[in-house]
């Protein structure tokens, strides 16, 4: 739509100064022609009639009748235009006519013009003018003396009726003559004006084309013109501009690609942190149900005997009131170092949340279990911890399971696990209780 | 005795009045300052040498005429008109006038407007018919037309063209609307056209169509002034304004001197003006220098 009235535009600024040009040479033209072909009739037929009127004014003079007729007679030879000439005298008598015509009432005393009301004749008045000769040597009396009565009074008039036919056709002509003209070089003029002006705007469209492309996200998108096309600084510009977009885009997406890269690499790190808890530097809870599952799996599937110990701090809860929880963070982590300590490299250990830690013990029978857990609970016994000048001292409670055939994850184990702590929780703390079925649980010393 | 010799005195007095002739006050009144006027005027002046001339355009005399002179020359028709209304209060003062025409002139001498006299440049008719008689000797009719100015000199033509032997046409014009059929009706019968000053006839709207009609008609026209004689007529017997400035301050002279005053006068010098080409086309030999001599111009001739 605006390409349009763009194009519209640009043709009329082009073709405008044209019409102009055209409209005013044309105007000049009609105007100087049509005064200038009257004028010049009118010059013409002035002149005659004061030819005439000078040669006939001694036969007006004396009245001879003849030689006007003979001198109004030879003029009608001679112009066309001329409907009717006559030879009037002062008095108003006609003395010599040819052709038809009627004598104006008041004539004056020069050369007076006048039209008819449909334009389609003139008639011309001259007066016929007495020569005057001088004759007296001695200016200012004697021979002005009796030419009073002469005086400022023609001998006569010359009337002469022009038609203007001919000078309405040729102004016609001319008329014609100018339109065309006019008309010619508007078309040749808008023509032209109309080819440059395409010359612009179609170039300038399929420019406009690609950045609409470009903008909407067409990088790709080039302006295909040759180089000598008007407007092709343009178009390399905006070619150049498009490559340069491109370019930069693929840069980004690369560095985007980059960035992403790193971001999953950190991520995994990341990720690869969360499997351990930071405080103690054992496996954090998923990491050790991860590995331990694994464990599991595998001792279903080669029937390998595995046993879970889970631990718990008791009164944890009350050691953090008392004595706070940096003093509590100490006891926790003496608690690892002791588990590091005591197990072998294949156990998998793991804190599981607040004081709560589990072993899981892979190719080992519940008694070698056992023995490992009343080891710890001893070990744990023996903690001495300074906090501040006063001593804490911690126990921990501990159930086992083992694993046994039907077992298919690590949950069952920990059931199995859970409900032997909470016996040991239950017989007093700082034990170790064992599951072994629902019904006769034994107990280690 | 105291008379006798008081009487006696003013016989003495009287008897030097010519002595007192001399150094008296003259006006020349000079209708316009055209070449002929001032021609005339200097002419008059040095003719007076030994009395007191002023010369001035007539309006300012008129305007502030102070004391009278003893005598005015008036140059041209317009200033003989205003002077006489001037000098109407001096009815003593004589007027002389020049470069006039004498119907004119003689018409104010009718009129008894005051003293005047003078010197009209119309030329005696009989000076006119001897000129014909030798310029043009086989052109005996002799054609006039006449209008109100000169009709009065009717019976003066007619003797003169009849004692130089000449046959003489009238033709009268009362206005302009008769000149036509008049001068149609002179020339058919006359050999040669005698232009006779007068305003209705001759004047310069008219001069052009009596000059074509008589050329036409192969007349030749016998003016009276060196323009009239260059705008077509063949010749013309003309008396210069200098020459007639000269005869003024004659009769001037004469005048203070205490002489009567005389009826007004022909110019008594003339020169001979011919037109060569008109003369020629119409086969007339016309040599201005002999006829000048034969004519004994330049001086004066009856």
């Amino acid at each position: 739509m605006m390409r349009r009235s763009f194009r519209f535009r640009l043709m009329l600024a082009a073709v405008l100064p044209t019409l102009l040009l055209a409209g005013v040479l044309a105007a000049i033209w009609l105007h100087w022609t049509q005064t200038v072909l009257e004028s010049a009739l009118r010059e013409r037929v002035e002149a005659v009639a004061r030819q005439l009127a000078t040669t006939s004014e001694f036969p007006l003079f004396t009245g001879d009748v003849a030689t006007m007729q003979m001198l109004v007679d030879g003029l009608a030879r001679d112009e066309s235009d001329i409907l009717a000439t006559s030879i009037v005298g002062q008095d108003g008598r006609v003395w010599v006519r040819r052709g038809e015509d009627a004598f104006p009432a008041n004539p004056a005393n020069t050369a007076v013009w006048t039209m008819d009301e449909q334009g389609s004749y003139m008639r011309l008045v001259i007066p016929v003018a007495q020569t005057q000769l001088h004759i007296d040597d001695f200016e200012s009396g004697a021979g002005d003396a009796g030419s009073g009565q002469f005086e400022g009074k023609p001998l006569g008039y010359v009337v002469q009726k022009i038609s203007l036919n001919t000078l309405n056709k040729e102004r016609n002509r001319m008329l014609m003559l100018g339109v065309i003209a006019f008309l010619a070089a508007i078309s040749v003029g808008g023509g032209l004006a109309i080819m440059l002006a395409r010359g612009v705007t179609d170039p300038l469209g399929r420019i406009i084309a690609v950045v609409e492309r470009i903008g909407q996200g067409d990088l790709a998108a080039r302006v295909d013109l040759k180089a000598d096309c008007v407007l092709f600084p343009l178009v390399r510009g905006i070619n150049h501009m498009a490559e340069n977009v491109a370019m930069t885009q693929d840069e980004m997406r690369q560095r985007i690609d980059e960035a992403t890269r790193e971001l999953q690499l950190q991520k995994r790190a990341a990720e690869l942190e969360a499997r351990v808890d930071p405080l103690t530097g054992l496996n954090n809870r998923r990491a050790f149900l991860e590995r331990a599952e694994q464990d599991v799996l595998r001792a279903a599937r080669y029937d390998l005997p595995t046993a879970l110990i889970m631990l718990d701090l008791d009164h944890f809860k009350v050691i953090n009131d008392t004595y706070g929880h940096p003093a509590g963070d100490q006891v926790l982590v003496a608690l690892s170092a002791v588990l590091f300590k005591s197990m072998r490299e294949v156990d998998v250990v793991g804190r599981l949340g607040g004081e709560e830690f589990a072993i899981l013990m892979p190719d080992t029978m519940a008694e070698a279990a056992i023995q490992a857990a009343e080891r710890i609970r001893q070990a744990v016994e023996a903690m001495t911890l300074d906090a501040d000048g006063r001593c804490i001292a911690c126990t921990a409670s501990f159930g086992i399971s083992a694993f046994q055939p039907g077992d298919i994850s690590i949950a069952d184990l920990f059931s199995r696990a859970d409900r032997a702590l909470y016996r040991a929780k239950q017989m007093g703390r700082n034990r170790v209780e064992v599951f072994n079925d629902p019904d006769a649980p034994e107990t280690a010393t | 005795m105291l008379r006798l010799a008081f009487l006696l005195l003013c016989l003495f007095v009287q008897a030097l009045s010519p002595a007192w002739a001399k150094g008296q006050r003259v006006w020349v009144a000079l209708s316009g300052s055209d070449a002929p006027y001032l021609e005339a005027a200097r002419a008059v002046r040095e003719g007076l040498s030994e009395h007191d001339v002023a010369t001035r355009p007539w309006a300012e005399f008129a305007n502030d005429p102070g004391s009278p002179p003893r005598l005015i020359v008036a140059l041209g028709v317009e200033a003989v008109n205003r002077m006489t209304q001037v000098a109407a209060a001096w009815p003593k003062v004589p007027i002389v006038a020049l470069l006039v025409p004498r119907s004119n002139l003689e018409k104010m001498v009718e009129e008894g407007r005051g003293r005047i006299t003078g010197i009209y440049f119309d030329q005696p008719f009989g000076r006119q018919m001897q000129f014909l008689r030798l310029a043009m000797p086989d052109r005996r009719r002799v054609g006039i037309l006449l209008g109100s100015g000169s009709s009065r000199y009717q019976g003066e033509i007619r003797q003169a063209v009849r004692r130089a032997g000449l046959e003489e046409v009238f033709q009268t014009v009362e206005d302009r609307e008769g000149l036509s059929s008049g001068l149609r009706g002179v020339l058919a019968k006359s050999d040669v056209l005698l232009a006779v000053p007068d305003p209705v006839v001759h004047n310069n709207h008219t001069a052009h169509h009596v000059l074509l009609a008589s050329y036409r008609q192969g007349v030749p026209v016998v003016g009276y002034s060196v323009s009239f004689v260059k705008a077509g007529a063949a010749a013309a017997l003309v008396s210069t304004p200098v020459q007639i400035g000269r005869q003024g301050a004659d009769l001037a002279a004469d005048l203070l001197a205490g002489g009567d005053m005389p009826a007004p006068m022909p110019p008594e010098e003339f020169d001979v003006m011919v037109n060569t080409s008109v003369s020629r086309s119409l086969n007339l030999m016309l040599d201005a220098e002999q006829l000048t001599r034969k004519l004994g111009a330049g001086k004066g001739s009856p």
